[in-house]
């Protein structure tokens, strides 16, 4: 279920790129690019959706529902999420 | 009638379409583009009913080949109903392409697939009341164990029959016009139905929809006229496709509140899928499955022990023999002797090449090749080697088409058509014909310099640098973005064998239709050659090459033949070995391993990338070849060690 709006003080918004394994951290922006844009919605990663990474290395993986995705860093730097 | 299963990759489509079709499907590749639609007839009820399988999507907006063409075959096909197939587990993700699919105006039943993985995960769902939510038919399914197919049956007779009481009239439901969009775009949609014409397949509001998330193809169908109005109603915004996606997401949640009970908060990662993602165990892993189903079944028991007992046994002992019989005692003219018997004739060259080389590497490719994708390891592979093929301007998704040219180049050609960019496809046609020796060439080449340590390494290092250089010249030269790489990666599974081998078969059945006509067609070009004299005269020109290459004027021969026939021109060295130097040796494997590929990769590279690209291919394959053979010639004869 998205989560929108629930923004506490002693979170930061962090690159998915920089989140540490394990933890869950809510999207709240995604690159500008259409057709990126659009595929990462179609796996369910939107604004206000909580994920976690379970890989950095070679490239990160995120759990977002029950779906896996594996992303090329340069789409996880341009990811950005609370945490 | 007819019934259409769409749904994302992975969800299980397949399998019930199988179910529903029972034996007897065909698969062909959509006119003009390299995706697979499977068709099929069912008995629903006492209704014969025609069943279309389409390739994965994830939205209605296409991203991939696959997508753009279920969204044509979605446009231009007249079906009376729609069966949206979603992992239950997925359902949050999948329930917005539902409510994109309803906006449509498509008669639709939801069909919850892989139940049995979803209550795993503590996730069950109270589909009657999804059904009264959504106003359509929502069946719980488990494909794998056959649970709720027969009723998943009932729904689809109950929604064709009603579907043929109101004939054609389609329209929007309720809960679709339910959705309310931001203030500037329910203008935009109103104001868009007023515009469009109302007989198009898909409604004027998802039309409508599609053009504003950026949709060229969409708009491109539209009238000149429709075009240049929908235009000036955009609104002015840079986030529109996130807004419909956030919209119907909204949609989606607010519908499943209250429905989805999960015990559990979020699937754990397995040891299989640390095992399997981890680089430290997961490379050795991948090396082993490569090895295993590469190299040990395809390469050796496919490409060894098959081909040798066909090409051997039956062909070269029994069927060539009896054909070469049965032609010369049919007629004394040697030109239709040669035509059809004999060394190069189409039956004993061709139809033989066609039958007891590529079938036997074929098939257990194909076979390979569906018990990686079922198991769902194939995007694992794909995620842990993508790195490396970055490199050359690739995906990991390379990594298929390429190790697959250790087998043949021709069907690697082939299947460079599951690269998602056509700059990825030209890269990897490119490579294959240059620098990946095939099967029948390795087996020669390694048998020629087995004895000579150095010259194989100088021979495996020089190939190797010219691989990874033409990507490198190409991943720099060529326009577009380096592949991005998001791939979904779903739960290992256990195949299920008998849709394995299903799909082995529809795949070896479809591409031999391709190849033997182009083994046919080679054979009779041999012979052209031949009979013009066409062929000698190449040699001529070939020669003074020869020389610069420090290699006898009699390896022009080899040079040529190796284009009819790699392995030909590897053996035809092996035959001159004793009159080579172990220098001489090297240069020619090189060259020869480099040179322009067969004639039958060729032609697929025609078919599969165009001329133009296949002659600019062609055009630096054939001077990169012999500069390289000449400058490594250059270089050894500078070196006392060889």
């Amino acid at each position: 279920m998205l989560d929108e709006g629930i923004i506490s003080r002693s979170k930061r918004i962090i690159s998915l790129s920089e989140l540490p394994l394990g933890q869950s951290a809510v999207v709240v922006r995604l690159p500008q690019d259409q057709a990126l844009l659009a595929r990462l919605a179609a796996y369910g990663l939107l604004p206000g959706v909580e994920l976690q990474v379970e890989r950095q290395t070679p490239a990160p993986v995120i759990l977002c529902g029950a779906t896996r995705v594996a992303l090329d860093r340069k789409t996880a730097r341009a990811i950005m999420v609370l945490f | 009638m007819k019934i259409m299963l769409v749904g994302s990759p992975n969800v299980g489509k397949s399998l019930l379409f199988n179910w529903l079709t029972g034996q007897y499907a065909a698969v062909s590749n959509y006119p003009g583009t390299t995706v697979e639609v499977a068709r099929g007839q069912a008995l629903v009820d006492t209704m014969v009913v025609e069943v279309v399988d389409t390739p994965g999507i994830y939205g209605l907006v296409p991203a991939t080949e696959e997508e753009a063409v279920t969204r044509r075959v979605l446009w231009e096909e007249d079906f009376d109903l729609l069966l949206h197939v979603v992992d239950t587990k997925n359902l949050e993700r999948s329930l917005p392409l539902t409510l994109a699919l309803m906006e449509a105006g498509f008669p639709l039943v939801l069909v919850l697939n892989m139940y049995d993985e979803a209550k795993k995960l503590g996730l069950t769902i109270d589909e009657g009341e999804l059904e009264k939510r959504l106003g359509i038919p929502c069946i719980i399914t488990i494909g794998t164990s056959g649970y709720g197919l027969a009723r998943m049956e009932e729904a689809v007779a109950e929604a064709l029959s009603k579907s043929e009481a109101h004939k054609g009239v389609r329209g929007i439901s309720p809960v679709a016009m339910g959705i309310s969009y931001s203030v500037p775009i329910a203008k935009y949609l109103r104001q868009a139905d007023g515009m469009l014409a109302h007989s198009y397949p898909f409604s004027s509001r998802s039309i409508a929809l599609l053009v504003l998330q950026g949709d060229e193809e969409m708009k491109g169908w539209l009238s000149p006229q429709e075009q240049g109005s929908i235009k000036t109603l955009l609104p002015d915004s840079d986030s529109l496709t996130l807004q419909v996606a956030m919209t119907r997401r909204r949609a989606s949640d607010s519908i499943l509140r209250g429905l989805l009970f999960a015990s559990e908060k979020s699937p754990q990662q397995s040891w299989l899928d640390s095992l399997t993602l981890n680089p430290i165990t997961g490379v050795p892993l991948l090396v082993l499955i490569v090895y295993l189903c590469l190299y040990r079944f395809v390469g050796v028991f496919g490409a060894v022990t098959v081909v040798d007992f066909l090409d051997k046994k039956v062909f070269s002992d029994l069927f060539n023999p009896f054909v070469d019989h049965i032609v010369d005692s049919l007629t004394t003219n040697q030109l239709i002797r040669e035509l059809i018997a004999h060394e190069y004739g189409v039956l004993t060259l061709g139809l033989r090449y066609a039958v007891a080389v590529v079938f036997p590497i074929v098939t257990t490719f194909f076979f390979s090749f569906a018990l990686l994708e079922d198991s769902g390891y194939l995007p694992r592979l794909a995620y842990l080697l993508d790195r490396v093929f970055q490199w050359v301007g690739l995906s990991g998704r390379a990594v298929l088409p390429l190790s697959l040219g250790f087998g043949c180049g021709t069907m690697a050609t082939l299947v460079t058509r599951t690269l998602e960019t056509r700059r990825e496809r030209i890269i990897a046609t490119m490579i294959l014909a240059l620098a990946i020796p095939c099967s029948a060439q390795l087996g020669v080449i390694l048998a020629l310099l087995a004895r000579h340590t150095l010259a194989l390494f100088i021979w495996a290092m020089t190939v190797g640098i010219v691989a990874l250089a033409a990507g490198l010249i190409l991943d720099h030269l060529l326009p577009g973005n380096p592949p991005r790489f998001i791939l979904e990666l779903p739960p290992l599974r256990w195949p299920m064998l008998r849709n394995v081998f299903r799909k082995t078969a529809t795949r070896v059945n479809w591409y031999f239709m391709e190849i033997m006509s182009l083994f046919l067609l080679a054979s009779v070009l041999i012979w052209l050659g031949r009979v013009t004299g066409a062929l000698d005269r190449l040699v001529i020109i070939m020669t003074p090459l020869m020389a610069r290459l420090g290699l006898p004027p009699s390896a022009a021969h080899v040079f040529l033949y190796g284009f009819f026939r790699r392995d030909y021109g590897a053996a035809g060295l092996y035959d001159m070995q004793s009159t080579l130097s172990v220098r001489q040796l090297t240069v020619a494997a090189v060259t020869l391993t480099l040179f322009i590929p067969c004639i039958a990769q060729f032609i697929m590279m025609v078919k599969e990338r165009g001329l133009a690209t296949s002659l600019v291919v062609v055009a630096c394959v054939f001077p990169a070849a012999f500069l390289i053979g000449f400058l490594l010639n250059s270089v050894l004869s500078l070196s006392l060690a060889l």
